[in-house]
């Protein structure tokens, strides 16, 4: 019976080193206050001992205050930018506690609300100070990025901060500032100074969406000014085609053709930010007109009457 | 007849050091010396060198177009229509700084690399015909792909970016393309030069010798101008100057051609030194004028230095644009044959004087 026992308690320790998904979890914390509220940070000092202690070093010295969280990939990860992207400069010796840090893979995999150090794709020791917090399962990065710690508590403001648009580099509309960064050495101390809550970006995105309708506002001007420029124009050409040889009526036709692309640039330009698709077909239609204009004010060379400058035969 | 350097519009050492050689030697000379990193020194002397290099140029455009009533009647609309044009653009931009300015610099910002393009396939395509090479639509088409596709690639790569970037305090946007646009424009540019690798190396291969390097130059050139040059950004902000002396060699051969078929008696000694430096001394002028005095006179309306400057180079810029896709068209028989020339024949004529007197 005491065997049997003994046997079960094995295969229970046994289970539990090998099968438990959560490490060791350190006493300190990290409190990220955002513009959308608070987010705590817990982490393994057992597993990533020197990414850790470079976050610390890091958070007390200031670095992350004036970062922003400059990604955001749905179901993938939220990453704070790097250290050279504060909006305040760097502050006396700040700098040098910017050191590289070797990496410290492990078994731990990347599921949503773990922290993932950053690094360069062929460079796995070059995290510094830009890491992510992951928002759903990423398997492709197990065992090639350092996986240090996880958020404790404020996935709702991680989740409020995703509801802001994202162009299609994932780069925000708005910059999702971090206010400060606070290093704790316990979970009471932390308690002790506070936690604010998840803040609704609805103002934010308010103002985002004031802004875009009064640049298409201002766009819609332009289309307004333009399209009453192209019909004058197209009134004046057409009284003047008749007199007027093919290939000036073509060459006046390409003129409303600029005028019009010109328009549609001022106007359309704005929205490809959320629109890549868009952009492409500004982008070669603007090439299209450029290479349009090679027929204006050109005659075949058979049809030519006269020319202004001397012919060598 | 024709001599044997008949291939090149002055000399060989003239002509291979602007149309890319100095480019060239420039780059490896400011890699090597700055990498990556920018130069102050770089920066003034190419402030210094617009005065007399790039203003010039733009300067040799108009007066081209303006110089003769003929001009003026052939060309009409480029005349009278383009400036209007131009000009209700820069009103536009300065009046509505927000939602106008930023893409009327854009579209200088897209036209002026493919300008700078349609010169260098423009260069390859003359010096073909000057070396008596046939080239098909097909070979005219890859050369033009891979020259082209410098452009492409490297305006792909900035224009995947939605980031607002500054020209003379103007933010004006990026397009902000799909990443796989690049790749796109790689395989492009990739199909271009290959195609024109293998119309080289048929061409050698026929003719048992190789195609003259002067008709690669262009192309090479481009490449450095776009592909690697932004690496080096001491060398970059020299891209425009180097543009201008191809241009400003090809105005001048041109030029002078012109001068000497318009002259009805003997040509006199000095003759292409002094007319030269008339010609040089008129857009010497004119790029001062267009580039330093006429933003002044728009911020002297009232609008912000900085900003009128930038509406004011962009609109001039944009009208050079139309104004040489419209005058140096090699299909029009009237621009393509005095190209053909070289400089020596006006020394022939000197010579031929010198007997007679």
């Amino acid at each position: 019976m005491i065997r049997k026992f003994l046997i079960f308690l094995f295969f229970l320790t046994f289970g539990q080193s090998a099968f438990c998904s959560e490490p060791y979890v350190g006493e300190e914390r990290v409190r990220l206050r955002t513009i959308a509220g608070d987010i705590v940070l817990a982490f393994y000092p057992k597993v990533a001992p020197r990414t850790v202690a470079q976050i610390k070093r890091l958070v007390k010295a200031g670095i992350y205050d004036s970062t922003h969280f400059f990604r955001g990939e749905k179901n993938f990860v939220l990453q704070i930018s790097t250290a050279e992207d504060r909006v305040h400069g760097f502050k006396d010796g700040q700098e040098k506690v910017l050191q590289r840090i070797p990496a410290e893979f492990s078994e731990l995999q990347h599921v949503r609300g773990r922290l993932s150090m950053a690094r360069y794709d062929n460079d796995p020791d070059s995290g510094v100070s830009s890491f992510s917090i992951l928002l759903g399962s990423a398997p492709h990065l197990d065992g090639k990025y350092t996986v240090f710690g996880y958020v404790e508590r404020g996935m709702d403001v991680v989740n409020e901060l995703m509801t802001i648009p994202r162009d299609h580099k994932a780069k925000p509309s708005i910059r999702l500032n971090i206010l400060h960064a606070t290093w704790f050495p316990n979970n009471d101390e932390l308690i002790r100074s506070g936690v604010i809550p998840m803040v609704s970006l609805e103002k934010q995105r308010r103002e985002l969406a004031t802004k875009q309708l009064k640049g298409s506002e201002a766009s819609f001007r332009v289309l307004l000014g333009t399209v009453f420029i192209l019909g004058l124009l197209s009134v004046a050409f057409f009284f003047l085609g008749r007199r007027l040889s093919p290939h000036r009526v073509l060459s006046l036709y390409l003129i409303l053709a600029f005028i019009s692309g010109f328009a549609l640039l001022c106007v359309v330009t704005p929205m490809t930010t959320l629109a890549p698709n868009q952009a492409i077909f500004l982008f070669l239609g603007l090439l299209g007109l450029f290479k349009l204009f090679g027929k204006f004010e050109f005659r075949e060379p058979g049809k030519q009457k006269h020319s202004g400058i001397p012919f060598n035969k | 007849m024709k001599s044997q350097n008949s291939l090149y519009f002055v000399n060989p050492f003239v002509d291979f050091a602007l149309i890319g050689g100095i480019s060239l030697v420039c780059y490896v000379g400011l890699t090597l010396s700055f990498g990556p990193k920018a130069s102050a020194t770089a920066l003034s002397l190419s402030l210094l060198l617009q005065w007399v290099i790039n203003w010039p140029h733009f300067s040799a455009t108009s007066y081209r177009l303006f110089r003769s009533k003929e001009n003026i009647r052939q060309y009409s609309l480029t005349t009278w229509l383009i400036p209007l044009l131009v000009l209700m653009g820069i009103g536009f931009s300065l009046e509505l700084p927000e939602s106008v300015a930023p893409y009327f610099v854009k579209v200088f910002m897209i036209w002026s690399p493919y300008h700078f393009s349609a010169q260098s396939v423009g260069l390859t395509l003359i010096y073909a015909r000057r070396a008596g090479v046939s080239v098909s639509r097909l070979t005219r088409f890859c050369i033009s792909a891979s020259i082209f596709g410098t452009y492409l690639l490297a305006t792909v790569r900035a224009e995947t970016s939605s980031e607002r970037m500054s020209y003379h305090g103007i933010y004006y946007p990026g397009f902000g393309l799909p990443s796989w646009t690049v790749t796109a424009a790689n395989i492009w540019f990739v199909l271009g030069a290959v195609g024109f690798g293998i119309f080289a190396l048929r061409w050698s291969i026929k003719h048992r010798k190789l195609l003259p390097p002067i008709i690669l130059l262009p192309a090479v050139t481009q490449c450095v101008w776009f592909l690697f040059g932004y690496q080096t950004p001491s060398f970059y902000i020299f891209v425009p100057l180097f543009h201008s002396l191809q241009y400003l060699m090809i105005a001048w051969v041109m030029q002078l051609k012109e001068k000497q078929t318009q002259q009805s008696g003997p040509i006199e000694r000095h003759y292409v030194t002094r007319e030269s430096l008339r010609w040089y001394a008129i857009n010497l002028a004119g790029g001062a004028l267009l580039f330093f005095l006429l933003p002044r006179v728009f911020s002297s309306f009232g609008y912000e230095a900085s900003f009128a400057l930038g509406v004011v180079i962009a609109g001039v810029q944009i009208h050079h644009f139309f104004v040489d896709g419209v005058i140096w068209k090699l299909k029009n028989p009237s621009v393509a044959n005095p190209l053909m020339v070289n400089l020596s024949e006006f020394k022939v004529d000197q010579d031929n004087l010198k007997v007679a007197a």
